[in-house]
């Protein structure tokens, strides 16, 4: 018995002593590509052991853990590898090989065409405020993107005019809900702004071309709203400037918030202090309200509701070479309705998404030229449906269906005109990484409109390389489609589709809070509306056109401290034979060359926010009746030059924070032209003028934050 | 006999945990002195290896997961660009989320969390001092609820006030009271163990320093 204990104990300091020899686990840790992972971790699970990789990725360290056990390297960004080894007493050499995660920071992302304004963590070309404290932009999500490369200044017309596409070639989406009328009713040879809010969005869009199949009705461009989540916090405050008064509360719940805003809009007293070129009856002046409404059901998923209404009162002289006293009142009184709600939801560890949005919207023009009724009520449902998978690896499809029942009657004096169409549309698209170097989208869109009893499929590809640590080469090619405007529909029924082709080529290196990109692209014109000639208002689709150029973008916030700048510059070449163009000629809003300098600078000292935007476009060709129609679009205005101002300083006011903002627009004064308008029996001509030389803005708003 | 065997393996069995809990607390006073010398990146992602490393083998002790997560939040500061100190920051957020799992509602993780929202909210401050900042404080007012003692709530929130311009409500002279009473906290704090949080009073002496200037 006592030999067995002593055996026994023996055998004990036997067994420790080789549970106490210490094994060598050595090896090197790398990425799939083979470079080492500097300071990787290396544990053997559920010990203490384990170690940090050197400069070169090798490990080694010593344990006393024996058997059957698991180990794992991990490193940031990585999904971590899990190696079995099995120890006994000799030395181990194990490499341990990582694959990246694919993070939003090393993905290849499709740049091809897009411009992105996020406050995601990826980097992007711009950011959310970027809209907000842009000079010249005071606040219009519109002129923030006119300083961005492809797109147009023109300063008499609604709309985005991107790389030669006429101002309605643009559609804008809010939640991915097409927004029928984006901004204030159009108003002879006056820019209107848009209807909406920058500070309503979190992220932002803007597609120059080639954009996703999930978008149709654009041969142009898209811009692309994403609202707010949940607000922050609850909040009132309100704002007073040289336009009008605002006044907002935000309630934030737990998971519900409630957004309420009202604004007064009157633009009298500015108009009598400041002298306008546009002879104003009545200034314009406008009343909004808001409501927003966000409620986060579970986790997993969100609903949105979004309703403005808004009512717009004015009237004005403008220049009318038809009419005997060579001038007409316009007035305008315009109730403008628009409902958006969406509810989107993340199944299985968010492998699967379903977003169901439906939006309404109404929109009453009441305009009277000289008391001739030229009143148009558009009404437009809509009903969109996603559903994205994104289970494989690296992989995400979508596919969906939309439906949009629109109704619009336009007056033209005793003549009425009609539209009703039911367009429906299917879409279905993947985005696949290949390689963490190459990345495809590949998407088709089907659309049908039973008002022109036609349809179409518009394929669409775009295609990253990632060229460098920094840099990317992108392509992208699409289809496009769009029903003709309202005017060429009422009094037609047989008209097609108009389309277009884009081909976009583009280089993006992004290094250190610097950006460089250039863009080349071509865009092919078909069947684009085309007068037929000796008859009135009858119209085909035998009309044609191209568009190319290069667009160049340069954003640098690192040289100067505490300022950041951009530089875009576009060149533009494009003819368009379409409407009651005699030959194929350029277009009368477009110009050839276009510059735009952004600069802002944060001052600390007096806490402002001060910038200036120059933009420079070369001369527009106007139409010129005393030429012959060989020579049509031969002439060209001066070039137009604009340099914008803005501050803005932040203080309390009332122990709360608030933001006093300055801006002016033209500020050397230059004589903006933008077209003529000949008068019968060469009496001469009439320039066509923005409605003030130079524009002021002067605000104050305040917040309970 | 049998009564010896029993003794004996008890005896055997209790060295065997008194041993692993002294080494647990000798590795974590190694690791800590690691991290509070650390000059490089190289040093500091060292320590949080082991922390996590300490944490995952003991998976019972809140202590190493926030160590790692204090060092990743340190780490952010060292590396470039944004989006890689997001990164560790997330990292960081994970692990201090670890933490506060084995040890709900416990001071000094609240005001991990506010620090490691304040690393998020210096990385593009326009941007994110809106959307974080009041989030980031209500963790330090959290933290100061669950332990009024706890000098390093009143120290951090001191310093983002400080950070905070004046025209959204901060400034030197808020910060000021909180960085004295920090500093009056940090005299009486009592330590519960040699491996419990004791950092922050030099940083704490520093800011109010500058403060006065």
């Amino acid at each position: 018995m006592k030999n067995f204990f002593i055996i026994s104990i023996l055998i004990f300091y036997y067994s420790f002593s080789v549970y106490c020899q210490k094994v060598e686990i050595a090896g090197k840790v790398t990425d799939e590509t083979g470079e080492p992972l500097i300071f990787a971790s290396v544990a053997l699970k559920g010990s203490i052991d384990g170690t940090t990789a050197n400069e070169k990725g090798e490990f080694s360290f010593l344990t006393t853990v024996k058997g059957q056990q698991t180990l794992v390297g991990s490193y940031i960004g990585y999904q971590s590898c899990i190696k079995d080894i099995f120890i006994e007493e000799e030395n181990i050499y194990v490499d341990l090989i990582l694959t990246s995660k694919i993070t939003q920071f090393q993905e290849v992302i499709i740049t091809a065409g897009s411009f992105e304004a996020s406050d995601v963590k990826r980097a992007v070309v711009l950011r959310s405020r970027d809209i907000g404290t842009t000079a010249g932009a005071t606040g219009d999500i519109t002129k923030a993107i006119e300083t961005l490369p492809g797109v147009q200044t023109v300063g008499e017309s609604n709309g985005l005019f991107v790389r030669g596409g006429s101002g309605s070639e643009s559609k804008v989406f809010i939640d991915e809900m097409v927004v029928q009328n984006p901004y204030y009713s159009p108003v002879p040879d006056v820019k209107m702004r848009g209807r909406f809010d920058p500070f309503m969005f979190s992220g932002t869009v803007f597609s120059t071309g080639g954009y996703s199949a999930l978008y149709g009705q654009a041969l142009s461009s898209i811009l692309s709203l994403k609202s707010h989540s949940l607000a922050d916090s609850t909040n009132t405050g309100g704002g007073i400037h040289a336009y009008g008064t605002n006044l907002f509360h935000v309630h934030r719940c737990e998971n519900t918030s409630i957004y309420l805003k009202g604004e007064y809009n009157n633009l009298t007293p500015y108009n009598n202090t400041f002298k306008q070129i546009t002879e104003w009856e009545k200034s314009p002046e406008n009343i909004g309200i808001t409501l927003n409404f966000r409620h986060k059901i579970s986790k997993n998923d969100m609903f949105k509701f979004y309703a403005n209404y808004s009512r717009t009162e004015l009237s004005m002289k403008y220049n009318n070479i038809d009419s005997i006293n060579r001038e007409s009142l316009f007035e305008l009184k315009n109730n403008d309705l628009y409902i958006n709600s969406t509810y989107k939801k993340y199944f299985n560890e968010e492998k699967w998404s379903v977003f169901i949005g439906t939006s309404y919207s109404k929109d009453i023009d009441d305009a009277y030229i000289d008391s001739t009724n030229m009143s148009e009520h558009e009404e437009l449902g809509q009903g969109k449906i996603i559903i994205t998978n994104s289970s494989l690896p690296g992989m995400t499809f979508f596919s969906g269906t939309e439906i949009q029942f629109k109704n619009v009657v336009g007056k033209e004096g005793l003549l009425t005109g009609e539209i009703n169409d039911i367009y429906t549309a299917g879409f279905l698209e993947g985005n696949w990484a290949v390689t963490s170097n190459i990345g495809v989208r590949l998407g088709l869109r089907y659309e049908y409109s039973d008002f022109l009893k036609e349809w179409n499929i518009a394929p669409r590809l775009s295609m990253a390389y990632k060229t460098g640590k920094y840099s990317q080469v992108s392509f992208a090619y699409g289809k496009f489609y769009q029903t003709p405007e309202n005017e060429f529909l009422y009094y037609n029924h047989n008209l097609d589709f108009e389309n277009s082709i884009h081909y976009i080529v583009n280089y993006q290196l992004m290094k250190d809070k610097r950006i460089l990109r250039i863009e080349l692209y071509d865009k092919e014109y078909r069947s684009l509306i085309r007068n037929i000639p000796g008859q009135d208002k009858a119209f085909n689709n035998q009309g044609s056109g191209y568009a190319r150029g290069i667009d160049i973008f340069w954003r640098d916030e690192k040289t100067i401290s505490n300022a950041d700048y951009w530089i875009s510059y576009s060149f533009l070449d494009t003819k368009r034979e379409y409407r009651d163009y005699p030959i194929p000629a350029a277009p009368d809003f477009v110009s050839k060359h276009n510059v735009t300098v952004v600069y802002k600078h944060w001052i600390s000292k007096i806490s402002s926010n001060v910038g200036f935007t120059y933009s420079y476009s070369s001369g527009r060709p106007y139409y010129n009746p005393q030429r012959p129609d060989s020579e049509f679009h031969k002439d060209i205005t001066p070039a137009y030059n604009n340099l914008s101002f803005n501050i803005s300083k932040m203080l309390r006011i009332f122990g709360r924070s608030s933001v006093i903002y300055i801006s002016m627009d033209n500020v050397l004064g230059e004589d903006h032209i933008f077209g003529y308008y000949y008068l019968p029996d060469n009496a001469g001509r009439i320039p066509i003028r923005p409605s003030g030389i130079r524009s002021f803005f002067v605000g104050c708003f305040i917040s309970t934050y | 006999m049998n009564k010896i065997v029993v003794t004996i393996l008890l005896h055997i069995i209790c060295m065997g945990l008194f041993a692993q809990d002294k080494q647990y607390i000798e590795t974590m006073k190694e690791t800590i002195a690691t991290m509070d010398t650390a000059t490089s990146f190289k040093t500091l992602q060292q320590a949080a290896n082991q922390f996590e490393r300490i944490g995952d083998a003991m998976q019972n002790q809140w202590l190493p997961y926030y160590y790692s997560a204090y060092c990743y939040v340190q780490i952010s500061y060292l590396v470039k660009p944004d989006q890689l100190k997001d990164l560790n920051i997330e990292k960081a957020e994970e692990l201090n989320n670890s933490a506060d799992k084995i040890s709900p509602d416990n001071s000094e993780i609240y005001v991990m969390k506010g620090f490691i929202l304040q690393a998020k909210m210096n990385i593009d401050p326009m941007t994110r001092g809106f959307k974080y900042n009041r989030e980031c404080l209500g963790m330090f007012e959290k933290a100061k609820v669950l332990d009024p003692e706890n000098p390093r709530s009143y120290l951090w929130h001191g310093v983002n006030l400080f950070n905070t311009p004046a025209f959204m409500g901060g400034g030197k002279e808020k910060a000021l009271p909180l960085l004295e009473k920090a500093i009056e906290k940090f005299e009486t704090f009592h330590l519960k163990s040699d491996i419990h949080p004791d950092w922050g009073k030099e940083y704490a002496e520093k800011t109010i320093i500058k403060c006065k200037n």
